[in-house]
């Protein structure tokens, strides 16, 4: 028999690294059960095998994005949140509450990326409907606007590019 | 309100429904296939899986694997109450869009 019996090593690592720890485990199973039995002919097991790869690849790659954006907004919003109250600005009370709610969602969405329950990610990810509406506010009227603030930029572009990876790349259930 | 399920979401409950207790990724995205007659990627098998569990359609649990999957956990699916409710209201609904028009289709009416 020449089918492979076991995952090859840099896809196993890559699967694990895409995947949460329950659907590595399913998945990978899935993976080798198909690739030692080859219920539907060898093309169809490698097919199938490609296919899983790519999609744990993208989820993988949009969920480590999220956090990694997630964890730029907490750090980028709390700094911006402190410097508001230190300098009351114009609306300061506004800004500063805007601040600490993204801040806040962007915790609750990597605290729910690493493990949580469906009911709290769908909360999530409604969260993020307004605030990426004002995040692409933001960036627009910033480059609108006769000096162009480059903090601004950054953060506006970060909150908007989450919003949009929650909304359409992340899948219903993350689970742990 | 009733749930509304497109035609990959009404192929995959099925599916779960008559594999009852052997329903589990693999063999669920077999069964589609054999179905459907087409390939299904198996990143849209396990996405609409999700998807319908989310819902609250579907429920899954984990269970220890065999040999052929070097001992790794498979997630058994089974359908829902709820996801009966959606399926008998889709096939209703496919019925009563379909009464009365004889097949195969002409150019009118």
């Amino acid at each position: 028999m020449n089918e492979p019996t076991r995952i090859p090593p840099l896809a196993d690592l890559l699967l694990r690294w895409s995947l949460t720890a329950d659907d590595y485990e399913v998945i990978s199973g899935d993976l080798l059960e198909e690739l030692q039995t080859a219920i539907s002919g060898k093309a169809a097991a490698r097919r199938f095998w490609h296919q899983a790869l790519l999609a744990a690849l993208r989820l993988g790659v949009a969920r480590r994005a999220v956090i990694g954006l997630g964890a730029f907004c907490v750090l980028a919003f709390s700094w911006f949140a402190v410097m508001e109250a230190v300098l009351r600005h114009p609306y300061y009370p506004l800004r500063l509450t805007l601040a600490l709610l993204i801040a806040a969602l962007s915790v609750m969405t990597i605290i729910s990326l690493r493990g949580g329950s469906g009911a709290r990610w769908r909360w999530v990810q409604r969260g993020w409907f307004p605030l990426g509406a004002l995040g692409a506010w933001a960036f627009v009227s910033n480059l609108r606007a006769p000096d162009v603030e480059g903090y601004i930029a950054l953060m506006s572009a970060a909150l908007e590019a989450q919003s949009l990876l929650c909304l359409l790349a992340m899948p219903p259930v993350p689970r742990s | 309100m009733a749930e509304t399920l497109g035609t990959l979401e009404q192929a995959t409950l099925l599916s779960v429904w008559r594999l009852a207790k052997g329903a589990y990724g693999r063999s669920v995205v077999l069964e589609l296939e054999a179905r459907l007659g087409r390939r299904i990627s198996a990143g849209a098998a396990y996405a609409t899986l999700a998807r319908l569990e989310e819902r609250g359609l579907l429920s899954s649990r984990l269970e220890s694997g065999t040999s052929a999957r070097g001992g790794r956990a498979r997630r058994f699916y089974t359908v829902e109450k709820s996801g009966l409710t959606a399926l008998q209201q889709a096939h209703s609904v496919a019925k009563s869009i379909w009464k009365g028009i004889a097949l195969p289709l002409r150019g009118r009416p």
